[in-house]
């Protein structure tokens, strides 16, 4: 039981730890595209954990499967607008960060 | 630990409500406007009602936010957004801090000295609820007790959509909005869409013995019809203009319906016979999820088409 819960107060934890680095990545990264890559990436990863940390709390099969199933919805409905942001991003032409001049022509291209 | 959630999530909300009021930029303001509205539902859940905070994450944060943002899209095309407003004088700002205040004092003071009530309520909800035709107290209290509230409520919604109708002339049926060509969205929305309609049939269905009902499982319906119109899927065009007229009255008439054929039999208005009461009450429900979905995406699609005739011309250069 304590094994459990150990593992479970990891889980639930490393989750929030996750969501708190997309939140660092979304304030802190230079351009939208690296903005969008860190939101995603790690909210999924964050929500993912939480999901599985929750499910022992109080195990019923449909309980587990309803969150299975909002994790899916959430990793998919967050793919789907990182990817709009970004396909709109690019039709403004809205530019790279660069960190030097190089880039930056490469950007241009 | 409890207290430590509540507390924070108060001050998030006193904070989030600030920054949306105080912001100079329109976007950051409705931004915050949608991120205020899902702060309410979560207080909401945390006093226990999560009827009230199912409708407010779904029509006050996804509704009212997508409305918003449309808005401000048109403002930014029409080259309207940049327009700047004068900062409010010392004056006005001294006379809306005190009016504020003095809200706030008197809410203070009717919290503190609430009157016990004559009659409790929540008793006697619970004492008729076998009578009721559902098992859940609050779509007992809209839908039966009190559904002559929702009636008028209903009513409301369909004399908002019948003025924004009237405001369109005939020649503007076509709105403005393209349509996102993305192929991601479209094979994406085959998987959303469906699994949004069984979203919204579960929430209704649930409403009978859970927290959800016609409301929410109509703002759920709306939004998977705005997803797809924003997707350059058009319902209107799919759909006859007179279909979608019907569509839109369907859960008042229906409603209106029943509630009058009460009194055919010598009953008071919208008293449901005996034995009746829980299929009656499904099939306004059901007939209200269709209607409020339609209304809430027509609301959506009557602000997108240009108002004015003489605003098409000049409106939307760059």
């Amino acid at each position: 039981m304590t094994l459990l819960m150990i593992l479970q107060s990891i889980l639930l934890i490393s989750g929030s730890l996750m969501f708190l680095v997309g939140s660092i990545g979304l304030v802190r990264f230079p351009d939208t595209y690296t903005r969008i890559h860190a939101l995603t990436k790690a909210d999924n990863v964050g929500l993912g954990l939480i999901v599985i940390g929750l499910i022992p709390a109080s195990f019923s099969l449909l309980i587990t499967l309803k969150l299975l199933l909002i994790w899916l919805l959430v990793m998919l409905a967050s793919a789907l607008s990182g990817h709009l942001v970004a396909w709109e991003a690019r039709a403004q032409q809205v530019p790279l960060a660069s960190l030097d001049k190089e880039s930056q022509d490469e950007s241009t291209h | 630990m409890n207290l430590l959630i509540d507390l924070t999530l108060l001050l998030g909300t006193l904070a989030i409500a600030l920054t949306a009021l105080i912001s100079r930029s329109l976007f950051r303001s409705v931004v915050f406007f949608i991120l205020l509205g899902l702060m309410l539902a979560i207080g909401w859940i945390r006093l226990g009602a999560p009827d009230i905070a199912l409708a407010e994450a779904a029509i006050g944060a996804g509704i009212t936010g997508v409305l918003l943002l449309d808005t401000l899209g048109h403002l930014k095309k029409t080259g309207n957004l940049d327009v700047e407003e004068s900062s409010p004088s010392r004056k006005r700002l001294v006379l809306a801090l005190l009016s504020s205040i003095t809200l706030v004092c008197l809410l203070l003071w009717a919290i503190f000295h609430q009157p016990t009530p004559a009659i409790n309520i929540h008793l006697l909800v619970a004492e008729a609820m076998p009578d009721s035709g559902v098992s859940h107290p609050i779509t007992a209290v809209l839908l039966n007790f009190r559904s002559y509230d929702t009636l008028l409520e209903v009513g409301v919604l369909v004399l908002a959509v019948l003025v924004g109708l009237a405001l369109q002339t005939d020649q503007q049926a076509q709105d403005s909005l393209p349509g996102l060509p993305n192929p991601l969205l479209h094979a994406t929305l085959t998987l959303l869409i469906p699994a949004m309609i069984i979203t919204s049939m579960y929430l209704l269905w649930a409403g009978s013995d859970r927290p959800g009902g016609a409301f929410q499982a109509g703002a759920m319906l709306a939004a998977a019809f705005i997803l797809l119109h924003l997707a350059g899927i058009k319902l209107s065009a799919q759909v006859s203009h007179r279909m979608m007229q019907f569509g839109l009255l369907l859960g008042f008439a229906v409603f209106l319906i029943v509630a009058t054929s009460s009194l055919l039999g010598g009953r008071p208005l919208l008293a449901y016979p005996e034995g009746g009461a829980g299929a009656l009450i499904l099939l306004i429900e059901l007939a209200l999820t269709l209607s409020i979905g339609l209304i809430l995406l027509s609301l959506f699609t009557i602000a997108n088409s240009p108002p004015q005739a003489t605003r098409t011309g000049g409106g939307h250069g760059h």
